[in-house]
């Protein structure tokens, strides 16, 4: 049986659907997630709130990937707007702009849900055969140093001059003709997303995918959810369109990515005695900006290909960071960067030159590191969410020092200037001056932070008293309702989180199967 | 044809955000009342296409913000040529109504004399200050001691600049142009029904 993919527009009527599982969202949880249920022969109903947009529409510019497949238009950002978000909202979700790197879970994090949260049952060996069979399936491959963007070799050549470690990273693509457009989506299909992978496979075999349908809320009776509710959004505008759409499912799972999947479940009423939308990790990111002699062009080529992991555990009390590179588009490069007026102009100008260095903060795994909440901003506003991450010494200091490591590899890599990014930024002409950066202010909007990794919210955990969902993914205090997607994370990674996501997916699917009349 | 419609500021106000602070719920009347602002800001001729969400005023006090981000510059759009306010005006059409209204708050609690008087001592609107003084109204809010001015600040810059960096001349003037030859506009999307089509194989060889 054929399913088939319907958008807004074609929902022109309120609808009642019923269907064994009902998945909300259609990132890299869902996505894996329905593809194996609908192997085993469930009736599958997916939601995505996001348009269906697929490489008729990719055509790689910022102004039209930005507002399509965002959340909040590539604007969401805590309550303070001290940490943008960037966070997928498009059939794919995440996958379908991200920048491909593919990272197994590491090992110690593993651990440290076993024995600090209580996870049960998910270590390196159990999840192997699942990372084998998705890297199979999406052609998860190395990425060879040859093939990287001068951007990626640049940290390349400051990690080898400084003696730190370092690594190629792993790349879900086929036939990647290295663009560098990712983010914006792959016009080629090279990108081996849901949007293009598991998604179709699991329509050809009878999945009904609903774009431009946001959930709104869970209906329960007891222990059971009966209901989804949803909003048909019109694909034009994004805004209701009055149609509604209700999923009646046995099972329900909900995939809405972290920050989306506790607000839904905070909307619904299911607070997990208050621990629904705790716990919430972002990976915290500071850039620094080298500028070099060359040309890097670092909107070009491959974004994402090298990683050093060097300073990832710093001791006790001290927040550690993954090293690595993003494209550097004129759009978010305006507004990452510093300054204002002619200032900020010459910057601009000198965008081919820029290498940007990211360091990709470890959050939630020190003690009393508890990261940031999400609640709802009120039941009249339909889409927003309160985010909230306070940064405190801690993290400034985690900040400080990582500044100061990446200016100093981009000058080992021939740098000729270097700028933080504090609003007024510091700017370094030479290894001396990296001490500058002691002197500049840390604090909310005078420096500059990002994430682009949302982990946690609805956490995994051995006891419903410390988490949402047990060690199958089930909500603890309701019978068939799933959490699977990146806010089941007790704490951040420390690596790109996509695949970890994909391979609790592909093995939570077993228990969501269970749930639905003993089919594993 | 409309305009290509951009990308959102990454941070807008907010509500509970123009509360806070130390004036926090005086600061949200002074932005809201014309009667308080006393002096009238710079009027400028309204976009042909006309206004989605901006009024006059908020209209000319964006783009009065744009003209200090964008001076003139050879080889670059300029603030007007760039029609930021405009595309700024579509950008806020687009996103959460509730952002929208925040915004104009923002900006009139920008442009309100009494505002600044309270603020800075002065008590002409922004949008009519000299260029230099423009600069210095706009970085005071960057220091400012007050959270909701340094914030009123990023979400305003914000705004600009991504509305700025949307037109299509500016991507080219900082050096990206966009690769040709491989969007297919006229692709089909797939939903179901027939065969899926064959995967892209013309840059076959390409990945290691
Ligand atoms: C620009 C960018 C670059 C990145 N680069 C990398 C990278 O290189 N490697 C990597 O590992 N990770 C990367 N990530 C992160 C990675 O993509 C995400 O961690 C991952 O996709 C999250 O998966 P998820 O299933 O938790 O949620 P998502 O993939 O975000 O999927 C959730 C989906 O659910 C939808 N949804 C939410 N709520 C509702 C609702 N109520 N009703 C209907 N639908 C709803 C959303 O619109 C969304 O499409 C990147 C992310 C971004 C934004
Ligand atoms: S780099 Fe490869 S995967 Fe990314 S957009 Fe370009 S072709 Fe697609």
């Amino acid at each position: 049986m054929s399913g088939r993919i319907f958008t807004g527009d074609e929902l022109t009527e309120d609808r009642v659907v019923t269907c064994d599982v009902c998945v909300v969202g259609s990132g890299a949880g869902g996505g894996v997630l329905a593809h194996e249920l609908v192997r085993r022969g469930l009736d599958v109903v997916m939601l995505e709130e996001g348009g269906y947009r697929t490489r008729r529409d990719f055509d790689l510019k910022e102004a039209t990937a930005y507002p399509a497949m965002y959340q909040e238009l590539a604007n969401r950002a805590t309550d303070d707007l001290a940490i943008s978000i960037l966070q997928g909202r498009t059939v794919g979700g995440g996958t379908t702009v991200n920048w491909c790197a593919s990272f197994r879970t590491p090992p110690e994090i593993l651990q440290r849900w076993r024995d600090v949260h209580g996870v049960k049952g998910l270590d390196e060996a159990t999840l192997a055969p699942h990372w084998d069979w998705l890297e199979e399936r999406l052609h998860i491959r190395d990425w060879p140093i040859e093939r990287a963007n001068r951007n990626n070799q640049l940290l390349w050549e400051g990690l080898g001059k400084l003696g730190y470690s370092r690594g190629t990273v792993k790349r879900n693509v086929k036939a990647c003709a290295a663009l560098g457009a990712c983010g914006l989506g792959c016009p080629t299909d090279a990108k081996q997303s849901m949007l293009v992978t598991l998604i179709p496979d699991a329509v050809e075999q009878g999945m009904r995918l609903f774009a431009n349908v946001s959930a709104r809320k869970l209906e329960l009776e007891g222990m059971r959810v009966t209901a989804v509710h949803a909003d048909v959004l019109d694909p034009r505008t994004d805004r209701p369109s009055g149609r509604r759409l209700t999923v009646k499912a046995k099972v329900t799972a909900v995939c809405g990515g972290a920050i989306n999947s506790p607000a839904l479940l905070l909307r619904s009423g299911l607070t997990a005695r208050g621990r629904v939308g705790k716990r919430l990790f972002l990976h915290p990111v500071v850039v620094s900006t080298g500028r070099f002699r060359e040309r890097v062009e670092a909107f070009y080529g491959a974004p994402l290909t090298v990683y050093s992991r060097e300073f990832i555990d710093r001791g006790p009390g001290k927040l550690g960071w993954l090293l690595e590179v993003p494209p550097i588009h004129p759009v978010l490069a305006s507004v990452t960067m510093p300054g204002f007026g002619a200032a900020h102009q010459e910057m601009m100008e000198q965008l081919p030159y820029a290498n940007a260095l990211i360091s990709i903060t470890l959050d939630g795994v020190q003690p009393g590191d508890e990261g940031g909440t999400v609640a709802l901003r009120g039941e009249r506003e339909y889409s927003r969410v309160k985010v909230e991450y306070p940064l405190t010494d801690f993290h400034w200091e985690g900040f400080r020092e990582a500044l100061k490591v990446s200016a100093r590899l981009q000058f080992a890599a021939g740098a000729e200037q270097v700028l933080s990014p504090h609003s007024s930024p510091v700017v370094m002409r030479s290894e001396q001056d990296v001490g500058l950066l002691d002197r500049a202010p840390y604090a909310p909007l005078l420096c500059r932070v990002a994430s682009a990794h949302q982990m946690g919210g609805c956490a995994m955990g051995g006891s419903a008293k410390t988490s949402v969902v047990d060690s199958t993914l089930r909500y603890w205090d309701a019978d068939n309702l799933f959490v699977v997607d990146g806010s089941v994370f007790p704490t951040a990674l420390g690596v790109n989180p996509m695949e970890t996501i994909l391979g609790l997916a592909h093995w939570g699917s077993q228990h969501v199967a269970a749930a639905v009349g003993g089919r594993v | 044809m409309n305009a290509p419609r951009p990308a959102a500021p990454e941070a807008l106000t907010r509500r509970s955000l123009l509360k806070r602070g130390l004036f926090g719920g005086a600061l949200l009347a002074l932005g809201g009342s014309a009667v308080l602002a006393s002096r009238d800001g710079l009027s400028l001729p309204l976009p042909p296409e006309g206004l989605r969400v901006l009024g006059a005023r908020e209209y000319a006090a964006l783009q009065a913000l744009a003209r200090r981000a964008f001076p003139p510059r050879p080889g670059w759009p300029d603030a007007d040529t760039a029609s930021v306010a405009f595309t700024a005006d579509g950008l806020l059409a687009r996103g959460d109504p509730a952002v929208a209204k925040e915004v104009k708050e923002l900006l009139g609690l920008f442009d309100n004399a009494l505002a600044g008087f309270l603020f800075a001592g002065r008590v002409t609107p922004f949008s009519r200050l000299s260029p230099e003084a423009q600069d210095a109204a706009f970085e005071d809010w960057r220091t400012s001691r007050l959270m909701l001015l340094r914030t009123g600040h990023h979400a305003l810059r914000t705004l600009v600049y991504s509305a700025y960096y949307m037109h299509p001349a500016t991507a080219a003037a900082a050096g990206y142009l966009a690769p040709e030859g491989f969007h297919d506009a006229n692709a089909v999307p797939w939903k179901g029904e027939g065969p899926r089509p064959a995967p892209l194989t013309q840059k076959e060889g390409s990945t290691p």
